[in-house]
């Protein structure tokens, strides 16, 4: 075959291959080859798109899901709990019977899911499917070495499993895998790599496959096309997970410090990808220890057993569906904190109770009618919605690792009467003995404060006055007192609190008190505070917030007092930097003193020579407003005087230095020049006289050596040289002359001066205006370039 | 050694001021003159000339001093001035001055409330007992050992209760003043602390108990028997100065206190 032939041959091949990828014939021929990158996690696939979004909801609504139901086709209520044996084992307990339902020990290696009548988790190196009917192996299925077990999600035919590479932190690389598998014998369906960026706990709901990516997108596979039909981008959030019920599809964000975490509806808003135009909710509640989310973390591996970040989690249970509402059963979210559980009213973030168990809850569930939770001890307990008391209790005699709930609907008791007691659940909670609970306690302070009955004022009191409080705790106890604006009376009766190293009692926190007392305007306070300021054990920083609280709420019989602390400590080092304290004390007696005899006294205070510095400005404005601030305005306006001079001084320096910083290599003739120009009364006499000698002189021929290093100017030589006494008169004045200082040696440079007789407009003006004399000589400047050497 | 310096220079103001161990009705006169000369110069406006005067009145011990540097003290002078002030109504010693002594301990600087627990040692006055032992739930580490060693020189029975809680709070110079005040029950207790507190901060304690010669000898030999169950090698050097002070030629057959430190000392090992 000849070269040309092969050519022909090759462009048609090319040419064949072209068309038939143009016909979208290149999956059938080529297969799995292209499904893995194109179908889905592709990199143009667009994202937050309306018309997907619809696309979704409409299949979502398909979604065959009981409300109110466990998702089961028996409908019963079960837990399903990882019990600490030897070797672990996995416990199913009917919730409504209180039985167990079964038993079975596989190795354990991830937490566990329900869905479908299965319980997933992963078991060695397979993921293993149970049936939640007797605990028999339905199915399993290998993941390769490697790749770790992020979760699995079943609902109807499909299981969805989650696996991934790496942590997925800023600039490390990682890498997930989702794979789809019947669920009902464990069959490969299909497999979508993300390509890069982890992938979280999928979610399977009518017929779709939902899956978080990269904390910041939710791809939409549909299951039995296994394509991407739709990708949610959020613009200002982290995606934390993906969840779904009866009312509808839901993600919710990853809380970080200020940020709390969100649940946001996936409906037609969502488009937006910001949070401002999603359909979402955001606790009213200030951030809580611990930066709990709504919902597992659906990115971080699923690791088996107690999970400390299980412990502190916010938990919610959504209710019938209104458009543009994240709605919650009962109005309610539920903050689990180890062995609390806090019920929060949904619109106000008021706390509406407080439940402590005895011991570690190790998991729990929001259900409509209440929250379902187990125990370390295999305790499982109900908690009533309402009134937060536990109306059921079982114990299953396991101690448990962890547990998840299939128990929506379940109910199995009412309140008797009780009703919601948030203050006393705030109380316990505050006084909680355990160490792990200080930073909740302290956060129990602040929900306390926000509550407006007077005696939360004297329990924060007690808080802080208790000697073993942490000081953390503390700490919080006094934020929390500021926000307080009714409980005056237990304000009050901290000012006799006072610092015990034996007793180990502290002073009130006055820097909260005395501000607090004021603004509810408790004149009561006053001879408290007249104790608390002579007392040596408050602390010097709050000495200005009780002087200006005795001012403000004081009478007559304070001026006694202050005129003693005033003179205690007018010249006293102990007030040095704090003589403001002093200062408003002295208002205080100015107020409420008498002007004959009180006036002379801080008069008097004022113009003692030993008294401090500060304190005698800080009187002077005091005693004389008017003055002080002339004097404030002409003190500024001196300083500000001063200041220019000196940014003029110091401008005027750098220029300066910068110009004595350029020494040039050699002087130009301009400089030379103008150098002489500007000294010429030097050289003048000697023109003078050298026209008495020869009035027919016109011009002087000057040739000289200018000194790099000292600018001075020396070996002068003159035409004409034949004027008796000239060239020695024009050598000392040219030695009178400062040139400009340069970096070669030395260098030669030539001047002409050119005698102007009479003439109108010299270059040069010597004339003399007073005097004026016809003949008197005109200097005319003509520099020669100079001669470097 | 700040109370020494002071002392040092009242003395030395005092023997200029006297110039002879017993002066005459002339030297009398001039003494008055003096006093009243340095109660004037009290109101001076030049700070060194009202310390001289304060130091001139602090020597001459005169209660007529009294009342012009309460006066002084109550136009709030300087720092200096106020801690010299209090040295010096300390020494004058009269009980007119209690009252304003005992405001000073709750003053803002703890130099100050400590120059007044140095200057309320020398009143024997129930006032002054409860006012020391309010020192004692001070904030300032210093101001409560000073305020316990007070209270040991001042021998209150009556403070030793709270001495022994100030102990177990860490006010260390507490054993010191127990061990001035205490009676045998209390060194029993003292000794309780053996094993469980820094033998350190009790053997001051012990040498206290055992120094007094109106302790019993029988309690003396509890302490040391205890002290020698304990042993190691702070209670051997503590045997050692023990032993040390007692006169050169006791025997310890005639001493039974020798006796057993001696034995103390041969038996506890050496480091």
């Amino acid at each position: 075959m000849s070269g040309e032939k092969i050519a022909r041959v090759a462009r048609l091949f090319i040419i064949g291959v072209l068309v038939i990828f143009s016909f979208g014939a290149a999956g059938e021929i080529c297969g799995g080859l292209f499904e893995t990158t194109a179908a889905a996690f592709g990199s143009k696939f667009p994202d937050n798109r309306s018309e997907d979004i619809r696309t979704v909801l409409s299949q979502v609504r398909k979604a065959d899901v009981k409300a109110g139901k466990p998702e089961n086709s028996r409908g019963i209520p079960v837990a399903v709990m990882v019990v600490e044996e030897k070797p672990r084992a996995i416990v199913a307990w009917d919730l409504k019977a209180g039985r167990e339902l079964w038993k079975v020990a596989p190795p354990i290696r991830s937490e566990i899911a329900i869905g479908n009548d299965l319980v997933v988790f992963q078991s060695s190196t397979d993921v293993m499917a149970l049936n939640l009917g007797d605990g028999k192996v339905a199915w399993k299925y290998k993941i390769e070495d490697g790749w770790d077990y992020h979760g699995a999600d079943v609902s109807g035919d499909v299981a969805a499993i989650s696996i991934g590479v790496g942590r997925g932190g800023a600039g490390s690389y990682s890498t997930g895998r989702l794979l789809a598998l019947n669920s009902k014998n464990g069959s490969f369906l299909w497999e979508h790599s993300s390509g890069g960026g982890l992938l979280g706990e999928p979610l399977v709901f009518g017929g779709l496959v939902f899956a978080p990516w990269d904390r910041q997108k939710i791809v939409v596979i549909d299951a039995e096309e296994a394509e991407e039909i739709c990708r949610l981008r959020a613009i200002d959030y982290t995606i934390n997970s993906v969840n779904a019920d009866s009312s509808g599809v839901y993600y919710s964000s990853l809380a970080a410090g200020a940020n709390l975490s969100m649940i946001f509806r996936f409906d037609e808003n969502a488009a937006t990808g910001t949070r401002e135009g999603s359909t979402m909710f955001v606790p009213d509640i200030k951030p809580v220890p611990g930066d709990p989310s709504f919902e597992k973390d659906g990115f971080a591996e699923a690791l088996a057993g107690r999970v400390a970040r299980e412990k502190i989690r916010f938990h919610w249970k959504s209710t019938a569906s209104v458009p543009n509402m994240v709605r919650m059963a009962g109005n309610q979210f539920y903050l689990h904190y180890w062995r609390y559980i806090i019920a929060f009213n949904a619109s106000t973030g008021q706390v509406h109770w407080i439940h402590r168990s005895t011991n570690d809850i190790e998991s729990m569930s929001a259900v409509s009618d209440g929250a379902i939770g187990i125990d370390s001890n295999g305790r499982l307990f109900f908690l009533d919605a309402v009134t937060g008391a536990e109306v059921w209790s079982q114990d299953t005699g396991h101690k448990t690792l962890a547990g998840v709930f299939d128990a929506d609907g379940f109910k199995p008791g009412i309140s008797a009467g009780e009703s919601a007691n948030p203050l006393a659940g705030l109380r316990k909670m505050v006084w909680d003995k355990d160490n792990r609970m200080l930073p909740i306690r302290s956060y129990g302070a602040f929900l306390m404060a926000a509550i407006p009955v007077p005696e939360v004022t004297r329990d924060l009191l007690e808080v802080y006055s208790d000697p073993s409080t942490p000081k953390g705790l503390r700490d919080a106890v006094v934020k929390a007192l500021e926000k307080r604006k009714v409980g005056a009376e237990y304000l009050v009766d901290s000012l006799h609190m006072h610092y015990d190293y034996l007793e180990q009692s502290h002073s009130p926190p006055m820097n909260i008190v005395a501000p607090a007392l004021v603004n509810m305007k408790e004149h009561s306070s006053v001879p408290g505070l007249l104790s608390r300021l002579m007392d040596h054990e408050t602390p010097v920083d709050h000495l200005t917030d009780i002087t200006v609280a005795i001012r403000e709420l004081g009478n007559p019989s304070v001026v006694d007092p202050l005129r003693n602390f005033l003179t205690l400590y007018h010249a006293d080092s102990a007030l040095l930097e704090h003589e403001d304290a002093l200062a408003v004390a002295a208002q205080g007696i100015l107020k409420f003193g008498t002007k004959k005899d009180d006036e002379p006294f801080v008069m008097n205070i004022r113009d003692d020579t030993q008294t401090l510095p500060e304190l005698k400005s800080l009187l002077r404005r005091i005693l004389d407003p008017i003055a002080a601030a002339k004097a404030d305005t002409e003190a500024k306006i001196e300083e500000e005087t001063k200041a220019k001079t000196k940014i003029e001084a110091e401008i005027k320096a750098k220029a300066e230095s910068e110009a004595a910083a350029i020494v040039p290599d050699a002087l130009p003739h301009e400089q030379v020049n103008k150098t002489i120009s500007e000294n010429q009364k030097v050289l003048r006499p000697c023109v003078k006289n050298a026209l008495g000698k020869a009035p027919t002189l016109q011009n002087i021929r000057l040739r000289f050596v200018i000194t790099g290093a000292t600018g001075r100017a020396s070996d002068l030589r003159i035409l004409p040289n034949n004027i008796p006494g000239l060239q020695e008169c024009l050598q000392d004045g040219l030695k009178e002359i400062q040139f400009a200082k340069f970096r070669n040696l030395r260098q030669m440079a030539t001047y002409t001066i050119t005698i102007l007789s009479g003439a109108s407009s010299p270059a040069v003006d010597m004339s003399q205006p007073e005097q004026p004399k016809p003949e008197e000589p005109k200097l005319e400047k003509q520099s020669i370039e100079a001669d470097v050497y | 050694m700040r109370k020494l310096s002071v002392c040092f220079v009242l003395c030395t103001v005092f023997i200029a001021f006297n110039g002879t161990a017993a002066p005459n009705k002339k030297q009398k006169s001039g003494k008055q003159a003096g006093v009243g000369g340095a109660i004037q110069k009290l109101k001076s406006e030049n700070p060194e000339e009202v310390i001289n005067s304060i130091q001139i009145l602090a020597a001459a011990g005169t209660k007529k001093a009294v009342a012009p540097l309460t006066e002084l003290l109550r136009t709030g002078p300087r720092n200096d001035i106020t801690d010299i002030i209090i040295q010096a109504i300390g020494s004058i010693g009269d009980e007119s001055s209690i009252d304003i002594l005992i405001e000073y301990l709750n003053h803002r600087r703890s130099d100050t409330r400590i120059a007044a627990i140095y200057a309320l040692e020398n009143f024997d006055n129930t006032r002054v007992s409860k006012a020391l032992e309010d020192c004692l739930r001070d904030s300032d580490r210093q101001v409560r050992n000073t305020a316990a060693l007070a209270l040991g020189k001042r021998g209150s029975l009556g403070s030793v209760s709270i001495l022994f809680l100030a102990f177990d709070r860490g006010v260390h110079d507490a054993a010191i003043s127990i061990g001035q005040l205490g009676t045998p029950d209390h060194a029993n207790r003292l000794a309780h602390y053996l094993g469980k507190a820094d033998v350190k901060v009790l053997l001051p304690g012990f040498d206290e108990f055992l120094r007094r010669e109106d302790f019993p000898e029988k309690a003396k030999l509890d302490i040391l028997d205890q002290l020698f169950e304990l042993a190691g090698p702070y209670v051997r050097r503590f045997a050692v100065a023990y032993k040390a002070s007692f006169p050169q030629g006791t025997d310890e057959d005639e001493n039974v206190l020798y006796k057993r430190v001696c034995r103390m000392v041969r038996q506890i090992q050496e480091e």
